[in-house]
């Protein structure tokens, strides 16, 4: 089965979060990973909760599918799965980019990589936010000996004023190269704390109101699915 | 050149201690949180999330399904 694991569990393997109560994957949405992944929602006792059913249909609008397992072991945790997820890539680049955490000689965790955890984070929830600035700043601490993409990628995903400006103090000439991409590294260096603050909410809210807009026509259908059940 | 010195002061003891394990500690010993949670009588329905697109499927499975005590955790998730 081809899945990623992606959300509050991903968050905890980079170190953003101590706990989550359910498990979400983002699947590779064909027939051949489809039966695979019923094969395994099986072995878990796991039973669909609500709509839409595990169909290719419905994953690749961007649909989730919400499955609870019965299995004595875990008994009621909750799966949520999910083929396509606004801001990211196809499952076939997650997959190239992704982390792979080894637990023994036969297992390992396939994750979703933290540059795209990063952007599946950018929602209209407040809580996602919150993840994401924390995923970034704690990458920023944790990075020993970072190269110049990953730099590039801290000066433009990390929301943290303190962080930014230690970061444009001392990698000044890649900064200046961000500007582009991201004005308010600009008010960073000005220290202007109050613009930085600005532009930073506008940049999120344009990302909240694409994820309303993105979800609109998918709610829509939920409601029919759920009517008709 | 200066020394980066992220905001980490705000971040307390328990924080960088989790920072300092490794992805399959910080996995293993999030498993014994589980543990805890669920012998306390954690529930497993996700916390109402009125920003969620989920949020009226969240409240129909909450009604639908046998509910445990709510208890929140306080650590984040």
């Amino acid at each position: 089965m081809q899945s990623l694991l992606i959300g509050g569990q991903a968050c905890i393997l980079y170190g953003a979060a101590e706990f989550s109560r359910d498990t979400d994957l983002v699947v590779l949405c064909n027939a051949e990973n489809l039966n695979n992944i019923e094969k395994s929602l099986k072995s878990l006792k796991a039973e669909c909760i609500f709509v839409p059913p595990l169909e290719i249909q419905y994953l690749s609008k961007g649909h989730a599918c919400h499955f609870r397992s019965n299995d004595e072991e875990i008994k009621g945790i909750r799966i949520d799965i999910i083929a396509k997820m606004r801001n990211c890539d196809e499952f076939d680049k997650l997959w190239e980019r992704r982390s792979t955490i080894k637990v023994n000689e036969t297992e390992s965790i396939e994750i979703i990589g933290i540059k795209d955890l990063v952007s599946s984070k950018k929602t209209q929830r407040d809580k996602d936010w919150l993840m994401l600035a924390r995923l970034v700043d704690n990458d920023i601490i944790i990075t020993k000996n970072p190269d110049s993409e990953k730099i590039k990628w801290w000066l433009t995903e990390c929301r943290t004023f303190e962080n930014l400006f230690s970061l444009c103090t001392k990698y000044r000439e890649i900064a200046n190269e961000c500007i582009k991409l991201r004005p308010l590294l600009k008010c960073v260096i000005n220290n202007d704390f109050k613009t930085f603050y600005t532009l930073l909410k506008k940049e999120e809210l344009i990302h909240r109101e694409k994820d309303k807009t993105y979800w609109e026509p998918l709610k829509k259908e939920l409601e029919t699915l759920r009517h008709k059940k | 050149m200066c020394d980066i010195q992220p905001n980490f002061k705000s971040y307390e003891t328990e924080e960088m201690e989790w920072l300092k394990l490794t992805p399959l500690e910080r996995f293993i010993n999030s498993g014994k949180l589980w543990q805890t949670y669920i012998l306390l009588g954690g529930t497993l329905d996700p916390e109402p999330d009125v920003q969620s697109p989920f949020y009226i499927f969240q409240k129909q499975c909450a009604e639908s399904s046998n509910r445990r005590s709510g208890m929140h955790i306080i650590r984040r998730s």
